[in-house]
């Protein structure tokens, strides 16, 4: 009935993020054959274009990340909301189902809606088609959800403390940050934008395994940061 | 029968529902071997505790005015008929105490006043609350 | 005698500093209705949700059937068999009253599916309507019907008749008698409507500034204190000083009114001694005890 309850308070989110993640597919296609017709981008181009989609898409999973104690609404204004925490809390389901349960539901519809990722750079980016399989654009989208995780945690450990429309601005702003800070540290592990960009499986053809275990790792950390907020914290 | 209580008046409930009880005796509308309502049914009818009404009970056990059998409830005492001859007997007394006061001059409720002072002031000999109070 | 259902020792609850609570005693006793009465800003919310687990105790301990309220297993025996009524009856908005249920219902196991029409009913509250379109009111009766649904030993209210009509009222008090009655199930509830406390509570309880000012049986109670008007024919010198046992006093020309917790004997002596041109004795309703003994003069 958790799974039930979060789809419900979640619905409308993943909808208008179905929406976002599709939103650039007819703006670029149709810009692009405006701007330049013969729309030819080189390899380090395309690296860069996909570059800007991983930072574009990443905020996808922050934009769904919850933690299940505080009810979240859609965008309508909804009277009586913030005190049903205390019926939530009052059931006999602990702080940590609560949070996994919302966690992996969040991730889920995260990685469900980045399915369009791969669908979209490979409408957006023709010549990309040439090198590309569909096992490719598959891999794609595993690289870049496991990836994706580590922003969806810190969605997730945010969420323990803001609320829902600070939440949305911190994540935003913080996603930004952290794109610059990792720029500081090109071809690492820890740049892990970089691996959904440039040296996700679309060129490398290789899984970026270094930068997906590191972010894993990151995601662990946020996540266990975000179990011991929730349990410990006063309602 | 109906009760009416007054849970806000300042007396406890149990001994309005007491009171009450006995009343209806007096009056003839409850009778010696009645059956008197389950303690789940009167807390249910009158909305009030049903610890309450197992006190009321329970004294009225106490002073003999019900018996409570084990499985099937609490009936009006038998012996309760005796008493019948007593109200009446205490009717006319107070009957005839009302006429002399009227003929002193003295308003139904000057005396009404004079009564509940002079019991308010009685020291009873068996108090169903207990303690210090007179 | 079964153990009390809830207990509370010296318990207390610091804000930034601010004490909440400050040593509260409470003691349940199992079966009983319970009213918990206080000013706003009392203590009776801090108190309740420091019983569910809500908050941590700064000092002192909350038990209820005996287990710890802080200790995280054993909160969720006691989130198990206890049905709650918030403060602000907030539910999900984008629920429906079916569907909260629905909800619910997965969580416990021993649900009463077999009662869930006739609470329905006796509440009056439409299947089908979205959370977002009840009253405060309808949603306190839904939040009372979700708790009984679940066959909880132990009912906590925080003011569940906030917001309903007369009619409604008496139905409610009605539903929490029978499952007294019936279920032998505790009602701990706090409110602000004296009578109706009056009416159904057994045990009382009277917070103030997070301590508690006087409690136990409120037959007990009632059956203790009284009311004494003193009349006399002259003015008096100064202000008497009374034997133990009374508990305010109000003096205004040649009138003096006490309220008196014990020991009226004694006080009806002295009240004498003073050759008054009258003594008079009342009994006292549960708002006069509220209201001497919670205003500051």
């Amino acid at each position: 009935m958790l799974w039930y309850k979060g789809w419900l308070e979640t619905r409308f989110r993943v909808l208008f993020m179905f929406l976002y993640a599709i939103f650039p597919i007819p703006l670029i296609t149709l810009t692009a054959h405006a701007v330049a017709p013969r729309f030819d981008p080189s390899l380090v181009e395309m690296k860069g274009m996909v570059g800007y989609f991983a930072l574009f898409y990443s905020i996808v999973p922050l934009m769904l990340a919850g933690a299940g104690i505080k009810t979240q609404a859609d965008f309508r204004p909804q009277k009586g909301l913030h005190g049903s925490i205390y019926f939530t809390l009052s059931l006999p389901v602990s702080r940590l189902r609560l949070l996994v349960t919302r966690a992996g539901l969040g991730m889920a519809e995260a990685a469900v809606v980045l399915t369009i990722a791969p669908f979209a750079i490979w409408i957006m980016l023709p010549p990309l088609r040439v090198h590309t399989t569909a096992l490719e654009l598959f891999e794609y989208w595993l690289a870049l959800s496991v990836c994706a995780s580590a922003f969806y945690f810190l969605g997730v450990l945010l969420s323990t403390f803001l609320d829902d429309l600070w939440q949305n601005w911190v994540s935003l702003f913080g996603i930004v940050f952290l794109y610059g800070l990792s720029s500081r540290f090109p071809g690492t592990p820890v740049n892990i934008l970089w691996a959904m960009g440039a040296a996700s499986p679309l060129f490398t053809h290789t899984f970026p395994w270094a930068s997906m275990s590191f972010a894993l790792g990151v995601a662990a950390i946020l996540l266990s940061a975000a179990l011991k907020v929730v349990e410990t914290r006063e309602y | 029968m109906t009760f009416r209580l007054n849970p806000s008046s300042g007396v406890p409930i149990y001994l309005q529902l007491m009171e009450q009880i006995k009343h209806a005796i007096e009056v003839g509308a409850l009778r010696a071997g009645e059956q008197l309502p389950t303690i789940r049914k009167l807390s249910e009818d009158l909305v009030m505790n049903p610890n309450t009404v197992v006190r009321a009970y329970r004294e009225l056990q106490h002073e003999g005015v019900i018996e409570l059998k084990h499985g099937s409830g609490a009936y009006i005492s038998e012996s309760v008929a005796g008493e019948a001859r007593v109200t009446r007997k205490a009717q006319l007394i107070v009957q005839s105490a009302l006429e002399r006061l009227m003929s002193l001059g003295l308003t139904k409720d000057e005396a009404r006043r004079l009564f509940e002072n002079e019991l308010a002031m009685l020291r009873t000999p068996t108090n169903p609350v207990g303690g210090e109070n007179g | 005698m079964a153990d009390p259902v809830i207990t509370t020792q010296e318990l207390k609850k610091a804000f930034n500093g601010h004490y909440a609570l400050n040593g509260l005693n409470l003691n349940v006793p199992a079966g009983s209705i319970f009213g918990f009465l206080g000013r706003n800003g009392a203590g009776k919310t801090t108190t309740i949700k420091l019983l569910m687990g809500f908050l941590k105790p700064s000092e002192g301990s909350a038990r209820v059937f005996g287990l710890s309220s802080a200790d995280p297993s054993a909160g969720m025996e006691i989130r198990g068999r206890v049905g709650l009524v918030t403060e602000d009856k907030d539910l999900y908005p984008y629920m429906t009253v079916s569907q909260i249920i629905g909800f619910a219902r997965g969580f416990f196991a021993k649900w009463r599916d077999d009662l869930e029409g006739r609470y329905l009913k006796v509440f009056d509250l439409p299947p089908n309507l979205k959370i977002a379109g009840l009253s405060k009111g309808m949603r306190s009766k839904l939040m009372l019907l979700l708790a009984i649904l679940h066959g909880a030993e132990l009912l906590i209210l925080d003011e569940p008749t906030e917001g309903l009509d007369p009619v409604a009222v008496e139905d409610v008090l009605r539903e929490l008698v029978a499952l007294a009655a019936e279920e032998g199930i505790t009602v701990f509830f706090s409110s602000h409507q004296l009578e109706e406390v009056e009416q159904i509570a057994d045990h009382v309880c009277i917070i103030d500034r997070g301590t508690s000012i006087i409690g136990g049986s409120l037959d007990d109670l009632k059956g203790q204190h009284q009311r004494l008007r003193i009349i006399f024919d002259r003015e008096l010198d100064g202000p008497i000083h009374w034997v133990e046992g009374v508990e305010h006093v109000r003096q205004a020309g040649r009138t003096v009114e006490i309220l008196a917790s014990r020991n009226i004997d004694a006080i009806v002596s002295q009240a004498r001694s003073f050759a008054p041109a009258s003594v008079e004795q009342f009994p006292v309703t549960l708002k006069e005890i509220f209201l001497d003994y919670l205003r500051r003069d």
